[in-house]
């Protein structure tokens, strides 16, 4: 047996004396503290809710800060579609004497027709 | 329905743990008597304090229950996963600044009866170990805890700490040479000499 062997297995036996009283004197839970945490398990199943099946919108829709940006792209739309007819006049001077059914393609480009 | 007493004692933790999911209370006793005093050892071990390990063994008992109705079977033993929580709790604890106090582990003083002078020696080397285990570094102090107090294997440490069981093995190695130098130190302080 080497040195060194000798040399570990004297302070295995060495700390064994620790280890074997700290194995004896083992912190030891208050009762109160079972009573606690038994009394916890039978509310916690019921009333922790599943994660399975029960997906709500708004965590679909990315929680709370989601639904709020919906909510303000939703009245921009609102907004635009009630506003722009009136507001097309500012960007296209004398808007309502101008055809923009002139700037569409005619009927004939989608039906092969040359003229 | 509930678990017949008989069928709680031997019941592994696994099987309790179904039947807490299902809302069985004797199922949810047997398994508080089982593995709260090995949360709460741990904790007050890895922690030195023994109110901070109530805390502690409590959070993380209470995170077993919750997680209860999702356990999947055969997948890790409820000790390793509770052991893990603990060990991980601890370190959020240590790291947030907590107390860090040496275990009150000394008994009352001499009550006369025989044996006395052998218990205080016993208790007092479990309070110098505690202290000891304190000046660790976190891994290595988890890691002795877990081979030499709380008698897990290697394979189940390394489960314990997602690490191989050589990991393992360096661990508690250095653990103990820092620990043993620790003890000798404080022995020499004292004026101990070996039994």
């Amino acid at each position: 047996m080497s040195m060194t062997e000798r040399k570990d297995e004297g302070e295995d036996a060495f700390l064994e004396t620790y280890f074997e009283a700290g194995r004896s004197a083992a912190p030891e839970p208050p009762t109160d503290l079972m009573v606690r945490i038994a009394a916890a398990a039978e509310l916690a199943p019921a009333s922790v809710p599943r994660r399975r099946g029960r997906l709500s919108i708004a965590a679909v829709l990315g929680g709370w800060p989601g639904i709020a940006g919906l909510a303000t792209a939703t009245a921009a739309g609102v907004f635009l579609g009630v506003a722009a007819p009136q507001m097309l006049d500012l960007v296209v001077p004398g808007g309502s004497g101008v055809d923009l059914g002139a700037f569409q393609p005619g009927y004939g480009v989608f039906l092969g027709d040359s003229g | 329905m509930p678990m017949p007493f008989d069928a709680l004692e031997g019941a592994p933790d696994e099987a309790l743990l179904i039947a807490v999911a299902n809302g069985d209370a004797a199922a949810a006793r047997a398994l508080t008597m089982r593995l709260t005093p090995r949360a709460y050892a741990h904790a007050a071990r890895l922690l030195g304090d023994r109110a901070e390990a109530e805390d502690v063994a409590q959070e993380a008992m209470i995170r077993l229950w919750r997680i209860a109705p999702d356990w999947r079977q055969g997948e890790a033993k409820v000790t390793t996963w509770l052991y893990r929580v603990v060990a991980n709790l601890c370190t959020d604890r240590q790291r947030k600044g907590g107390r860090q106090m040496p275990l009150d582990a000394l008994p009352d003083p001499a009550d006369g009866t025989p044996g006395v002078a052998e218990r205080l020696q016993a208790a007092d080397r479990a309070a110098a170990l505690q202290a000891a285990l304190d000046t660790l570094p976190e891994r290595q102090r988890q890691a002795v805890v877990l081979r030499h107090l709380e008698g897990l294997t290697n394979p189940e440490i390394a489960a314990v700490m997602d690490i191989s069981t050589e990991a393992v093995e360096s661990l508690t190695a250095r653990g103990k040479r820092a620990l043993a130098a620790a003890l000798r130190g404080r022995e020499a302080e004292l004026g101990y000499v070996d039994d």
